[in-house]
């Protein structure tokens, strides 16, 4: 993402674009780019298993449909859910993630098999929101400097209730999938633009992903992996497409332990 | 009623570039039993809602009661018989006088409402009240209004951040000069703060209109169930004391609800002038709310009360007396107020409530306990150990009941 794109979003005539690159190049711009640059690379992932660790043979993994909710961001800074989007990104990523498995030769089993609207069975429901809050706190507390130095990592664990998934699909490990995203109405990017022009940064939309490998036999959290804030002005990272679903479920899946 | 009057919108929204976003249309009334359309603003804040819906139905702060839930619904059904498939109602603690809808149907209705209220047709005016916003679509209302004023806002910030900042980098003018840039990008900032005030206080304005167009709704609802709708004003009545008391009376353009005093005006003028197209007997339910609620009473009192100081929580406590809860039970109330409180007299009147509790109907065991405490506090051991052991005859299974008899022991 260099500098020339950048330039690209502003569609204003030569005399504008000008002024712009002017004042991106002078004034403020290194910054600017410099901290877009930093929130579209990868982190490490905050849970990784021993090396010691050997994923079973020939394991199946269940995939989860993502937990997807997905925005508009209006002119004003509104995230406005949009129920469509968020089920088009639901099925379109759990087909990518489960593609790109089976591209690496892990079998997968989706959840659930059939249909097209998701309808919970009330005990797993339940077992989404302990996946949640326990995501939430490897989040918050691996992310600290004192954490991420610690080797091995403190142990996550779901409880021994995952093997009813893994006795009713046949699967040995569950991939959960969390994915915030916001896409920006034309007015919302223009508006972005003229901040970048004075020197500020707004949110111009973004993905915000995680993913979890959790073992159901005993309900331990193998790997977590959340890479930073993926920035949606460039149209590549669209999850409710299967091109852009695909670049979030490669990102995801960086290095997965299978 | 249902929109706000232009003339206002004109007024918080001087500028002439934000006429354009005054301009609301008024929305069609929800439908029974119909889900907003996918790509809609709305089925996104049906999707937000539903997740805290999904949250709330683990939590274990709801307080899941068979009996008492069925009461609630059959109450909401009767009141409002077209929505009673899409609501759910969900009751919670607080020690505040609350009720709130969202935009999906779930209905919280807190404790310290119930707690207040002396009959059923006064809850059937709160259940139709926040129906009523579900009804008129209120919360999507609000989302609009936000929008376009944030729209607004941002546009207008905007604008002038480009012409300051073009003038800027374009050489040869006064901003580039450096004598306009600071007082311009001030006066930017200035303008943006003061529009975000105006449309908070613009929001309070519109969210009042919006409760009065629920309440006549809700009174509405009640006279059309037979129910005798004159007794709603008394709620307002008794909530505009409590306000005086506690003082907490915010001014009234920073509210979210009209003045109590003025929803009083409203609901008796209403029931008033509506009562006579309703025919047949009107009733007010007094019994059957009063028993469904009669389990939970003393703890919701309890917490109730922690939301209170000493003024309030006697009109509070005199409010059951009218109510017609039973003395034992007040009285227990009044002398744990007083006790807590702990100024000069109050040990005396703690002991006085005491004492009459333990002599009236209602009586919670407690109340047994906490009298022989104070008594034993005063070296009256002879009636402290009579107390004590009244307590372990009300209470036999009490998880204090080794405690206690050990006290029997030593002061025998």
């Amino acid at each position: 993402m260099g500098q020339g794109e950048f330039i690209r979003v502003d569609d204003g005539g030569s005399v504008t674009s000008r002024l712009v690159h002017r004042y991106v190049t002078c004034v403020k711009g290194i910054p600017v780019l410099l901290v877009m640059m930093a929130a579209c690379t990868t982190h490490p992932p905050l849970i990784e298993p021993d090396p010691s660790w050997k994923p079973i043979q020939s394991a199946k993994v269940l995939v989860l449909p993502p937990d997807s909710r997905v925005a508009r961001l209006t002119l004003g800074g509104l995230q406005e859910e949009r129920v469509d989007w968020s089920r088009e990104a639901r099925d379109k990523l759990q087909e990518a993630l489960a593609t790109r498995l089976n591209w690496q030769g892990v079998s997968t089993v989706p959840y659930p098999p059939h249909g097209d609207v998701v309808a919970w069975k009330p005990e797993d429901a339940s077992l989404l929101a302990l996946h949640e809050v326990v995501v939430y706190s490897i989040l918050a507390a691996e992310r600290l400097p004192t954490q991420r130095a610690r080797r091995p990592h403190l142990d996550y664990s779901l409880g021994d209730s995952t093997q009813r998934l893994r006795d009713r699909y046949g699967a040995d490990y569950a991939l959960f999938v969390q994915c915030d995203a916001s896409y920006a109405t034309e007015g919302r990017i223009a508006v972005g633009v003229v901040a970048a022009m004075a020197g500020r940064l707004i949110d111009t939309g973004a993905v915000n992903v995680f993913a979890s490998l959790v073992d159901l036999a005993d309900g331990r959290v193998i790997w977590v992996n959340a890479p930073g804030p993926q920035l949606t002005l460039w149209e590549d990272i669209d999850v409710r497409e299967l091109g852009g679903a695909t670049v979030v479920a490669n990102l995801l899946l960086e290095g997965v332990p299978l | 009623m249902s929109a706000p009057k232009p003339g206002r919108c004109v007024a918080t929204w001087a500028l002439p570039l934000f006429l354009v976003a005054c301009a609301s249309t008024p929305l069609d009334e929800a439908q029974p039993g119909q889900r907003p359309s996918d790509d809609t603003d709305e089925a996104g804040l049906w999707q937000m809602l539903e997740r805290e819906e999904f949250q709330l139905r683990t939590s274990a702060s709801v307080i899941r009661d068979e009996a008492l839930q069925g009461y609630l619904e059959s109450v909401l059904c009767r009141v409002t018989p077209a929505y009673c498939g899409d609501i759910r109602v969900y009751v919670l603690p607080s020690p505040y006088f609350d009720a709130a809808m969202t935009p999906n149907g779930m209905m919280l209705v807190y404790t310290g409402l119930l707690v207040r209220l002396e009959n059923e047709a006064q809850l059937a005016a709160v259940l139709g009240h926040e129906t009523g916003h579900y009804a008129r679509k209120h919360s999507l209302e609000q989302w609009r209004l936000m929008r376009s004023r944030l729209d607004a806002i941002q546009a207008t910030s905007s604008i002038l951040t480009a012409a300051v900042t073009v003038g800027f980098a374009v050489p040869g003018t006064a901003a580039a000069a450096g004598s306009l840039f600071r007082p311009a990008a001030a006066a930017s900032t200035m303008l943006r703060y003061s529009l975000v005030l105006a449309t908070f206080i613009e929001q309070r304005a519109y969210s009042r209109e919006q409760e009065r167009e629920a309440d006549e709704y809700g009174v509405s609802q009640t006279l059309a169930a037979g129910y005798d709708a004159s007794t709603v004003q008394a709620v307002w009545h008794y909530l505009a004391k409590e306000e005086a008391l506690a003082d907490r009376r915010p001014p009234a353009f920073l509210r979210t609800h009209p003045l109590p005093e003025e929803r009083e005006r409203r609901a008796l003028a209403q029931a008033g002038h509506e009562r006579q197209t309703v025919s047949g007997e009107a009733d007010v339910h007094r019994d059957r709310f009063l028993t469904h609620v009669a389990p939970y009473r003393n703890e919701w009192l309890h917490l109730a009360r922690q939301g209170l100081d000493v003024e309030p929580q006697r009109l509070l406590l005199d409010r059951q007396r009218q109510i017609g809860v039973a003395e034992g039970l007040v009285s227990f109330h009044e002398a744990s107020m007083y006790r807590v409180r702990n100024r000069k007299g109050d040990a005396e009147r703690a002991l006085a409530a005491l004492a009459e509790a333990v002599e009236s109907e209602g009586c919670p065991p407690a109340a047994y306990r906490e009298y022989g405490l104070t008594l034993w506090d005063e070296m009256r051991t002879e009636e402290a150990r009579r107390a004590f052991e009244a307590y372990l005859a009300a209470a036999p299974a009490a998880a204090d009941r080794a405690m206690v008899a050990s006290y029997v022991s030593e002061l025998r």
